[in-house]
């Protein structure tokens, strides 16, 4: 007779475990801490970082090539909704549009440093994207992820204003339209900026927080083969 | 479903009242792996009905699919906030949305927060003045970011019709559901003992006591406010001083006024205690002092 009743009560004990348990806390997904003690992220107010690159035509791009001209640069990835949203809205090509009209001239450059996935297939499917938009925006490979850290890149889109004199002045978000309502009407820090920089004004804020996916960096050991940058035939 | 039949077979047989799922983590048959945005929201109210100038809350649920998880309206290194947008009828005053406690992510992609369980946001309306017997209609879209190893957008309206009183004020709902909710919600500064926080120079000072550790606090960045890493707790028995770095620019902003918000956390828990840490800081004053709580 009790071994029936103790066989219940087993069962009955342990089903009713998860219940009188405290709650579980939510586990962090499983990392290391970021560490940037030994790395120098370029800080708003000091020289920006010299970087030379490849785009997706192979054409080789130093940011020192564009002194006297204003550069802005997005860090992107065409896989994340929100970087893919403010181009696809847009946005992007609405500002760049806007950007032309300046007295100054704007160069505006899409970085991907994205490395969770082949780099062959980060560039094609980048390049696709912008080809898609009809947008020649060169999109410079940076798969090692090198400049992004030293930028300081976090989320795609992050952007960050280089002025004529090669001064970091903006680092942040590329507005305050989280929920991408506003399409191409929404007002952008990067032009508020560029407009400020013109007008010879102090650049303020020259940091709004920049919302998006994280910049999907290489990780120990990396993801895929290296390959050449650039795609043949342009 | 196995130990749940079987487990409330034997209690019923026993005379014991059978467990009940724990509402503030959904079970796997209510979360859908295909789930749109890879979350699912609820709208409910605090109230049976609402009468003239009174405040209630309408409180928006949302749960991210299992593995996946949605920000807190700080979302630190990447990600976006949580939003919640009211569409209500005419003379309805909507409030600042209240977030409970958020859980902390350590990625290689740096410090996150958000939750990656059912969250409970709570929203204060205020009704008009003259109100009309009947029922009202009001319209509730969540947008947000799930994130898992790719993210998401996510958007969801819901609808929720309350009744309305010309004369009295409604009832406050009284369940268990949402007394875990609320006591989910950080408090007020001032309901911790010794609680206060003021902003001197360069330095916000968050002060209380308390025996439980670690303590931490998460910062809302707004233009004209960014938070530096407080590294340093000034312990003495029970009692704390917590010194933030921060940067204030007033000139990055429209008006004199500026707002030093963040979260206070105590312990590891989603349910350990939280504190809200509100002050204004005020360009026209000297010191740059705002004191607050």
């Amino acid at each position: 007779m009790f071994k029936p009743l103790i066989t219940i009560s087993l069962v009955v004990a342990m089903c009713a475990l998860p219940v009188v348990a405290q709650p579980i806390t939510p586990r962090p997904p499983d990392a290391k801490p970021t560490n940037a003690k030994d790395k120098k992220i370029a800080e708003v107010g000091e020289e920006a970082p010299q970087f030379e690159l490849t785009d997706q035509f192979g054409k080789t791009h130093k940011l020192e090539q564009y002194k006297g001209k204003i550069v802005v640069l997005e860090w992107f990835n065409e896989k994340c909704p929100y970087c893919k949203g403010v181009w696809e809205s847009g946005l992007v090509p609405t500002l760049k549009n806007e950007l032309q009209e300046k007295e100054t001239e704007v160069v505006y450059l899409a970085i991907n440093s994205s490395a969770n996935r082949p780099e062959e297939d980060v560039l094609e499917s980048g390049a696709e994207f912008l080809e898609e938009l009809e947008s020649e925006t060169p999109m410079l490979m940076d798969y090692d992820g090198a400049v992004g850290h030293k930028f300081g890149a976090r989320t795609t889109p992050h952007m960050f204003i280089i002025d004529a004199e090669g001064v970091l002045v903006y680092s942040g978000a590329i507005s305050d339209d989280h929920s991408l309502k506003e399409g191409d009407k929404a007002e952008t820090h990067v032009l508020r900026v560029v407009t400020q920089l013109e007008a010879g004004e102090e650049v303020s804020p020259s940091y709004v927080q920049p919302w998006g996916c994280s910049v999907k960096y290489e990780r120990g050991g990396g993801k895929g083969r290296r390959g050449p940058a650039g795609r043949p035939g342009r | 479903m196995f130990c749940l039949a079987t487990t409330t077979i034997t209690a019923l047989l026993l005379g014991i009242p059978p467990p009940q799922p724990n509402p503030y983590f959904p079970t796997h048959e209510s979360v859908s792996k295909d789930t749109p945005g890879h979350a699912t929201t609820e709208v409910r109210t605090d109230v049976g009905w609402v009468g003239p100038l009174q405040t209630f809350n309408v409180i928006v649920l949302i749960t991210p699919d299992p593995e996946w998880h949605v920000y807190w309206k700080n979302p630190g290194a990447s990600g976006m906030p949580t939003e919640v947008e009211i569409t209500t009828p005419d003379g309805f005053v909507v409030g600042q949305p209240m977030f409970p406690r958020p859980s902390i992510f350590h990625g290689e992609e740096g410090v996150t927060y958000g939750y990656s369980s059912a969250a409970a946001i709570f929203i204060p309306v205020t009704a008009p003045a003259i109100l009309q017997d009947g029922q009202l209609e009001f319209e509730v879209t969540t947008t947000w970011l799930a994130c898992k190893k790719a993210c998401v957008m996510g958007e969801k309206t819901n609808t929720v019709l309350l009744s309305t009183n010309k004369v009295y004020h409604g009832p406050l709902h009284r369940d268990l559901q949402l007394s875990r909710w609320i006591e989910a919600l950080p408090r007020q500064l001032d309901d911790l003992e010794g609680g206060a926080s003021i902003v001197t120079g360069n330095t916000l000072h968050i002060t209380g006591e308390t025996e439980m550790r670690p303590i931490r606090f998460i910062g809302v960045e707004r233009k004209g406010i960014r938070f530096g890493y407080s590294s340093e707790i000034i312990q003495n028995g029970d009692s704390f001083r917590l010194p933030v770095p921060i940067h204030v620019d007033f000139s990055a902003i429209k008006g004199d006024k500026l707002i030093v918000e963040g979260i206070l956390m105590f312990g590891r828990k989603s349910d350990d205690p939280s504190y809200v840490v509100h002050l204004i800081l005020d360009s026209t004053s000297n010191q740059h002092e705002g004191i607050g709580n």
